[in-house]
C-alpha cells in the first residue's frame, strides 16, 4: 500500500546515546497531523532490570498507524507486551494528587478512634491490604495479565534495524524528512525497533483522541533514564510527562534538574470538590513558575499501602503485571545467591515493598533539553493527617524520614455544626460525615494534562497558606492544644458557617508513641474508602 | 570511484596481511586525512583456517623443527633457553593438562581440523604439519614443546586479527658460527624479524575471538590482553583519568625484563639478557612442575599488579572515610568498603583467560578481644578442587554462559555462547566492594578488620577437571610420555598456590592504625569516589563525597602531585555529572581540571561522551575528536568520534573514523556498523555497502546475548549480583569461640 505522505508523533520515551535510548514515532499514511502530547509512563528499576511501561496519546486521523521504538537490543516477541488499561489508570488514581473531606466530630463524644490518619505501616509483598478484599489472600496465584490490544507487534532483525529506513518503506510507511536527523543517532548507535502497528478499528478515537494501551518491554542497563528531547519534536506546544517508578524500597527522583515536591497538606474551599483537577493544575504550574524546569514529585509511598486511598493499594498480580514478574531474583541487592555457582536455583518468592514515586513535569515543546536521568534518593514523608508542636500543626511540605510517605493532599473540612451539650468539648477531630450525610470518596486529580489552565483563581480556593508559593492565607482562629477539656478558641464555635479556621484537638502526631502506635491499625481501617 | 578494499589500498598502519611486511604502526598524529571510500572488512583467515596463521617460504622448516628448536637453540643461548624452560610458553601444548582438559574437550565436541582454531598460538609445531587434523599422540614430541624459540623469532608479519595472526618464514636457516661475522649477521637478521619487539607480536596470539570458524553460531570476543593493554595508559592512552605519570610500557617491559645470564648465553649484554620466563600470573604451572624459583619470581611479579584498602565505613547515606579511624558503635549496621585497584597490570586485572583466573578477596573482621567477628571470601579460599558457594566471595573473574544461560567453568570453550559478566580491572581502574556488617550489640571496641587480595592461577572447577584428566587413562599416557622424556612429573592435583597480593588493615571505633599525609589521604579518597563512579548510575551520587573531600583536602596544598589529584578529583566529578547527564557541572568541573593541569586527552574524553549523551552529537564531535587524536591507539576514542560523526550524517568523516578504529581492531562492532551506516549515507557501490553490512552483521554482539544474561540472574545464584557494578557481599558472622 503506498502512502499519501507521512505524518508523525514522537512519544516521549527516549533513551540516550551512546548510552540505550528509548523513544518512539508515529508513522502511518494519513495525510494529516499526529500528536502525542500526554504520555505515562511506569517504570521498575531492580539491579540493571528497566521494565518500562508507557502509555500514550493519540491525535490523528482515524486510519492505522504504527509506533516505532528503538529499543538497546534486539528483544523477543514475549518480552513486549500489551497491558490493560485498567492497570495504568490504578497506578495513576494511586499515585494521583487527592482531595479529602473530613468533617470535624463531635466535641462531645467520647473519642473511641482518632479520626486523623496516621502513618500507616508498609505491608510484606503478597500481604492483602483491607481495601483489597478477600479475593487477593495469600494463596491466590499471582499472575501477570496481559491483553493483545490493538497493536499487532514486530520486532525488527538487527540487519532491519540498522535500515530503518528502507524497512519502513517497505512496509509502506516513509520516515518524514524532519525525524531523520533524529532518528539517526538511534541507528549509528546501534540501536534496535520494534513496531507497534496499531488497527484502529480496535481504538475508540473521540474527538481525534485516543489513549492507546499501554505498553510494556524490559531490558538491562547501567544506565537509568528517560530522554524526553526527541518527543519534543513533535509536540503540539506543551507536553506532560507523568513517570511512575516503582523499585524496592527506593525513591527516585532526577539527577539532571531539579528536584521539587508539590506544596501538601493545604486547606481548601468547597469549590475545589467541582474542579479538583483545574485547581490542581494551577497549584502545579504555580509550584513550576517558583521552580522553572523543576520535575516534581507528587507522590512516594509504599506501593502496598496508602492513607487515604483514592483507590485500592496496588495487588501483587499488578506489580507483577506492571514488571515485577522479569524483576531479577534480588538485583544487586542479592546478597543470599552464590556467586558463579554453576547449579541452577529456584526464583525465590519475590518479597519487599515497592515504592511507587510520581514525578511530573510539564514544559513547552523545546523547553527541555536533556533526558531525565534517575538517581536514588532518600525518603521522604508529606501530606498526611499529622499534627506536632504545641500548636498542633499540620505537617507542613516533604521532610526527610526513614520511610517513603509523601503524597499530594489537600482537604476540604467542615466545621462540626452540631450542638455542644458537654462541659469539656473536644474541637478538632476530623474524620466521617455526620450520619446520614453521604460519605465522600477521595478524589483524585487525573487526567491533568489537560486539565483547563487558567480557569481558576488559585488563591481564592486556598483556605490555608502556601509558603512554598509566597502564598500567605489568613487563618482567622488558629488551631487549639489538642487537650481534652480546653477551652474552645472564642471564634470557634460550633456550628460556625465559616469553612475556614479548622480546630484540631488531639491527633496521632501529638499522641504518645505507644498509643499511637497502637491506635494504627484502627486508623488504617478507620480512613480507607 | 568506489572499490571494495580488499587489498586495494595500502596504507603504512593498515595491516594488510598480502602487502604489508610488518606494517603495524601506531595510527599516531592529530590530523586524519579523509578516507577513500572504501570498506575495511576483516580479512578471513586462509592457510591454517580456522587459524588465522600463515607460512611463507621453501617450507625448510616444519614443524619438527620448530619443535627441535629450544634445543638447537640452547647450544649458544643456554640462558634464554633455561629461561624459556620455566616458562608457560614453553607449556602451551597439550603436556599442559590444564590446556588438555580444554582442547580435549573441544576436539571432542568439534574435529581436529576446527581445532586448529587453538593451534596457532599453543600447539604451532602440530599446526604446521598438519598434525591437529587428526589424533594427538602423547609420544608426539610437537605436542609437548608448545611456543618455541623459533614461533616467535621467525614470524615476519603479524596482523591485528589475534587468534594466531602471524606469518612464520619456513626458509632454511642458517647456522652461526661463533666467530664468523658473516653467518652471525645473517643469524641475527633472521632471528630478529620486524615484528619481534612489538606487542602486536604478542598480540597476534593474546587477542582471540571465537565464531563460525571455531565452530560456535556467532562472533564472541575472547582474550584479548593486547587490546586492553592498547587502551591503557602503559600503552599512552591517558582517555579514562587524570593519572599519575606513567611511562610507557610495552609487553617487553613487564614480561621480559632483562635478567642475568650466568650460562654464558652469547647473546648477553654486559651479562644480561631479556628474560624469557614470561612471567605472568601461572603460579599453578610453577608449582605443578615442582619450579620454587619460577614460583617465587611470579609471587613476586604477581605482587606489583593490584593494591587493596579497606576505604570506608558506610551507615545509611553518610559515608566515614578513611575507614581507619572512624566512628563505629555496636549494633550498627555498616557497610564496609572496600577498594581494589589495578596499579601495575598493563591490561586487564587478572588478565589472559579471564573466565580462569580465581583472584578474591579475603576480608576479617576482628574484635579488641581478639574474636573474629565476621569473614568474607574465607568459603571461597577453602575450595580447591571443588566449588563452594561462597556468596561472600567477590572474585575479579568474567563468566561466560553457555547457550541456556549457564556459566560455563572449567574452559569448556566449545560451550561459549556470551559473556555474562566481566569483573576484572582495566588497567588503572578501581572497583569498590561494600560488605554488609552488622556489629554485635555487645563487642569490644576497636575492630580490626583486615583485607586481602587472594590470588590462585585457576578456578577451583578447572584445577579439579585438570586433576580427574591427569589421572584418567588418556592423562596417564601424558605423564608417562613426559617421564620417557626425562621430565619432571608434574604434580597436578596437589593445591594450587594461593598469594596474597595485597593486604590492607584498619582500626574502626578507635584510634586509627596509621597517620597517612594529606596526600595519601586524597589518593584514598579519590580511589574510593572514582570507583563509585562506575556503579549503575542511580547509585553515582555516592561518588561525590569522597571526590568532594579529596578537593577539600588538598585545598591549599602546593606541588605538582596536589593539583594533579586535585584536577583527578575534578575529573572524577565530571564523569559523575556526565553519567548523570549534569552537563553544565561537567563543564564546570572539567574546566577547574584543566586550570589545574592543563591538557589532558580525559577532559576531551569525558567532554564528548558527555555531549553525545544528551544529543549534542554536533558539539561532542569537537571534544572526541581531539580524545581520539590524543589517544590514537585506543579504537573507543575513534569508535565514539565515528557513531557522532555519523549521527551529525557526516558520511566521510565518520568512515574515516570507522576506519581508524576498525585498523586497531579489525572487528571491532560499532566501527563495522557504522562504516556500513556510512557507506550507504555516501551511497557507495551496492556490492560494498552490501559487505560492509554483512561484516557489521557477522561481528555484532549476539542479539540472545541479554536473554542468556537474564536467564543466568534468573536461575543461577549469584549471577544478578555479579552482573550489577558495584554489589554488596555479606560478611558471614563468625561463631564466638
Amino acid at each position: 500500500m503506498r502512502f499519501r505522505s507521512i505524518v508523525w508523533a514522537l512519544l516521549l520515551l527516549c533513551w540516550s546515546l551512546p548510552a540505550d535510548a528509548f523513544c518512539g514515532f508515529y508513522v502511518s499514511g494519513a495525510d494529516a497531523e499526529l500528536f502525542n502530547n500526554a504520555t505515562m509512563v511506569v517504570l521498575m528499576r531492580q539491579g540493571k532490570r528497566t521494565v518500562l511501561s508507557m502509555q500514550n496519546n493519540y491525535q490523528g486521523p482515524p486510519e492505522d498507524f504504527a509506533m516505532v521504538v528503538p529499543v538497546p537490543v534486539v528483544l523477543q516477541q514475549d518480552h513486549v507486551k500489551t497491558l490493560p488499561a485498567a492497570v495504568f489508570d490504578r497506578v495513576d488514581r494511586l499515585a494521583a494528587p487527592r482531595l479529602v473531606e473530613y468533617w470535624e466530630q463531635d466535641p462531645c463524644a467520647q473519642p473511641m478512634v482518632m479520626a486523623s490518619a496516621g502513618v500507616p505501616t508498609p505491608r510484606k509483598f503478597g500481604a492483602p491490604t483491607a481495601a483489597e478484599g478477600a479475593s487477593d489472600d495469600l494463596g491466590v496465584e499471582i499472575e501477570a495479565q496481559f491483553e493483545v490490544g490493538e497493536y499487532q507487534i514486530v520486532i525488527l532483525s538487527a540487519r532491519d534495524s540498522s535500515g530503518l529506513d528502507t524497512w519502513l518503506k517497505r512496509e509502506g510507511y516513509q520516515i518524514p524528512q524532519g525525524a531523520e536527523p533524529l532518528l539517526r543517532p538511534y541507528v549509528q548507535a546501534g540501536m534496535k525497533f520494534f513496531v507497534a502497528k496499531v488497527d484502529v478499528k480496535k481504538v475508540t478515537i473521540e474527538g481525534g483522541q485516543v489513549m492507546l494501551s499501554p505498553l510494556r518491554f524490559h531490558y538491562d542497563d547501567d544506565e537509568f533514564r528517560l530522554p524526553v528531547r526527541l518527543g519534543l519534536v513533535n509536540s503540539a506546544g506543551t507536553q506532560d510527562l507523568i513517570v511512575h517508578i516503582l523499585a524496592r524500597n527506593q525513591r527516585y527522583e532526577v539527577a539532571n534538574y531539579d528536584n521539587v515536591t508539590i506544596p501538601t497538606n493545604i486547606d481548601v474551599s468547597d469549590a475545589v470538590r467541582q474542579q479538583f483537577g483545574t485547581f490542581y493544575a494551577a497549584l502545579f504550574d504555580a509550584t513550576i513558575a517558583k521552580n522553572p524546569k523543576a520535575v516534581v514529585t507528587e507522590y512516594s509511598w509504599d506501593s502496598s499501602s496508602c492513607d487515604p486511598c483514592p483507590v485500592p493499594a496496588l495487588r501483587p498480580n499488578e506489580l507483577a503485571t506492571l514488571g515485577a514478574d522479569v524483576l531479577p531474583p534480588g538485583g544487586d541487592s542479592d546478597e543470599t545467591g552464590a556467586s558463579n555457582a554453576p547449579a541452577t536455583r529456584r526464583r525465590p518468592v519475590w518479597r519487599g515493598g515497592m515504592v511507587l514515586t510520581r514525578l511530573h513535569v510539564r514544559y513547552q515543546k523545546n523547553g527541555l533539553g536533556e533526558d531525565l536521568v534517575f538517581k536514588q534518593a532518600e525518603p521522604i514523608g508529606g501530606g498526611r493527617e499529622i499534627r506536632g508542636g504545641q500548636e498542633s500543626k499540620l505537617e507542613h511540605g516533604a521532610t526527610k524520614g526513614s520511610m517513603n510517605n509523601f503524597q499530594a493532599r489537600y482537604a476540604i473540612r467542615h466545621r462540626w455544626k452540631g450542638k455542644v451539650a458537654c462541659d469539656d468539648p473536644i474541637y478538632g477531630r476530623w474524620g466521617g460525615p455526620p450520619e446520614g450525610q453521604r460519605k465522600q470518596q477521595t478524589q483524585a486529580a487525573t487526567g491533568l494534562a489537560f486539565a483547563p489552565r487558567g480557569k481558576v483563581k488559585f488563591a481564592s480556593l486556598l483556605k490555608s497558606s502556601v509558603p512554598e508559593l509566597g502564598i500567605e492565607v489568613k487563618v482567622d482562629d488558629p488551631p487549639v492544644k489538642p487537650t481534652s477539656g480546653a477551652d474552645p478558641p472564642t471564634s470557634a464555635k460550633p456550628g460556625s458557617s465559616s469553612g475556614c479556621g479548622c480546630h484540631h484537638v488531639a491527633s496521632v502526631g501529638s499522641m504518645q508513641p505507644l498509643a499511637w502506635l497502637l491506635l494504627v491499625p484502627l486508623l488504617r481501617r478507620r480512613r480507607r474508602r | 570511484m568506489v572499490v571494495l578494499a580488499l587489498g586495494c589500498v595500502p596504507r603504512v598502519d593498515d595491516p594488510q596481511p598480502r602487502e604489508a611486511s610488518v606494517a603495524l604502526a601506531p595510527t599516531g598524529g592529530a590530523a586524519v586525512a579523509p578516507e577513500p571510500v572504501v570498506a575495511r572488512l576483516p580479512q578471513p583467515p586462509s592457510s591454517y583456517r580456522p587459524a588465522f596463521s600463515e607460512t611463507v617460504g621453501s617450507g625448510t622448516l616444519d614443524g619438527a623443527a620448530l619443535a627441535r628448536s629450544d634445543e638447537e637453540c640452547a647450544l649458544c643461548h643456554a640462558d634464554v633457553a633455561a629461561q624459556w624452560r620455566t616458562s608457560a610458553h614453553a607449556f602451551a601444548s597439550f603436556d599442559n593438562p590444564i590446556y588438555r582438559v580444554s582442547v580435549e574437550a573441544f576436539r571432542e565436541a568439534n574435529d581436529g581440523v576446527t581445532s586448529r582454531f587453538c593451534a596457532g598460538c599453543h600447539d604451532p609445531a602440530l599446526l604446521l604439519d598438519g598434525a591437529m587434523d587428526g589424533p594427538v599422540s602423547p609420544d608426539d614430541h610437537r605436542a609437548h614443546t608448545g611456543v618455541t624459540c623459533l614461533s616467535c623469532h621467525r614470524i615476519d608479519r603479524v596482523t591485528r586479527d589475534g587468534n594466531g595472526s602471524w606469518r612464520m618464514v619456513t626458509d632454511s636457516l642458517v647456522t652461526p658460527t661463533l666467530g664468523d661475522e658473516v653467518s652471525t649477521r645473517v643469524h641475527k637478521q633472521q632471528m630478529n624479524l620486524g615484528p619481534l619487539r612489538q606487542a602486536e607480536l604478542c598480540g597476534s596470539c593474546h587477542r582471540a575471538f571465537l565464531g563460525e570458524g571455531s565452530g560456535h553460531d556467532h562472533h564472541l570476543v575472547g582474550t584479548d590482553d593486547y587490546g586492553a593493554w592498547q587502551r591503557s595508559a602503559h600503552a599512552g592512552s591517558l582517555l579514562d583519568r587524570v593519572d599519575e605519570p606513567l611511562a610507557r610500557r610495552g609487553c617487553i617491559d613487564c614480561h621480559m625484563p632483562e635478567e642475568d645470564a650466568p650460562r654464558g648465553d652469547v647473546a648477553a649484554r654486559d651479562g644480561r639478557v631479556r628474560s624469557h620466563r614470561f612471567i605472568g600470573g601461572h603460579t599453578w604451572l610453577a608449582s605443578m612442575r615442582g619450579d620454587t624459583d619460577q614460583l617465587a619470581r611470579v609471587q613476586r611479579f604477581l605482587r606489583t599488579a593490584a593494591s587493596i584498602s579497606v576505604s570506608a565505613l558506610r551507615v545509611g547515606a553518610l559515608v566515614r572515610i578513611p575507614a581507619d579511624g572512624a566512628a563505629l558503635a555496636a549494633g550498627e549496621r555498616v557497610d564496609v568498603e572496600v577498594v581494589v585497584r589495578n596499579m601495575g597490570t598493563g591490561h586487564r586485572f587478572p588478565g589472559g583467560t579471564l573466565d580462569a583466573h580465581d583472584v578474591w578477596i579475603d576480608l576479617q573482621v576482628v574484635d579488641a578481644a581478639g574474636d573474629v567477628l565476621a569473614t568474607a571470601g574465607r568459603g571461597h579460599g577453602e575450595a580447591d578442587q571443588r566449588f563452594i558457594a561462597d556468596p561472600s566471595a567477590h572474585l575479579f573473574r568474567a563468566t561466560v554462559l553457555d547457550h541456556t544461560g549457564q556459566p560455563v567453568m572449567a574452559r569448556r570453550v566449545h560451550q561459549f555462547r556470551a559473556q555474562g559478566y566481566d569483573n576484572t580491572l582495566a588497567a588503572r581502574d578501581r572497583v569498590v566492594v561494600p560488605y554488609a556488617l552488622r556489629v554485635p550489640d555487645e563487642v569490644a571496641l576497636p575492630l580490626t578488620i583486615r583485607a586481602r587480595l587472594l590470588h590462585r592461577s585457576r578456578e577451583p572447577l578447572l584445577h579439579a577437571a585438570t586433576c580427574d584428566e591427569a589421572q584418567s587413562r588418556r592423562g596417564g599416557s601424558w605423564t608417562r610420555a613426559r617421564q620417557a622424556r626425562s621430565a619432571r612429573p608434574l604434580d597436578v592435583c596437589a593445591p594450587q598456590p594461593v598469594t596474597i597480593l595485597a593486604e590492607h588493615r584498619v582500626r574502626a571505633g578507635g584510634a586509627p592504625l596509621t597517620s597517612p599525609s594529606p596526600i595519601d589521604d586524597a589518593r584514598l579518597l579519590i580511589d574510593h569516589g572514582s570507583a563509585w563512579s562506575r556503579a549503575l548510575v542511580e547509585h553515582t551520587d555516592a561518588a561525590r563525597p569522597s571526590l568532594e573531600a579529596a578537593i577539600a583536602k588538598l585545598s591549599g596544598t602546593q606541588g605538582r602531585t596536589a593539583r594533579r589529584l586535585e584536577a583527578a578529583a575534578h575529573h572524577g566529578l565530571a564523569n559523575v555529572a556526565a553519567r548523570q547527564g549534569r552537563i553544565h557541572e561537567m563543564q564546570q568541573r572539567l574546566a577547574a581540571a584543566e586550570v589545574l593541569v592543563p591538557g589532558q586527552p580525559a577532559y576531551a574524553w569525558t567532554r564528548g561522551k558527555g555531549l553525545a549523551s544528551v544529543w549534542r552529537n554536533a558539539d561532542a564531535v569537537r571534544w572526541l575528536r581531539v580524545a581520539a587524536s590524543g589517544a590514537p591507539d585506543d579504537d573507543r576514542g575513534w569508535v565514539a568520534l565515528a557513531v557522532a560523526q555519523g549521527s551529525v550524517a557526516r558520511h566521510h568523516q565518520a568512515l574515516t573514523a570507522a576506519h581508524q578504529a576498525l585498523v586497531l581492531m579489525p572487528r571491532q562492532p560499532d566501527a563495522l556498523r557504522v562504516q556500513a551506516l556510512a557507506l550507504r549515507g555516501l551511497r557507495a557501490a551496492d556490492p560494498l555497502t552490501r559487505q560492509a553490512l554483512e561484516a557489521f552483521l557477522t561481528h555484532r554482539r549476539r542479539d540472545d546475548g541479554p536473554r542468556l544474561r537474564s536467564r543466568c540472574s534468573a536461575s543461577v545464584a549469584g549471577c544478578g549480583r555479579e552482573r550489577t557494578p558495584v554489589h554488596r557481599h555479606i560478611l558471614i558472622p563468625r561463631v564466638a569461640r
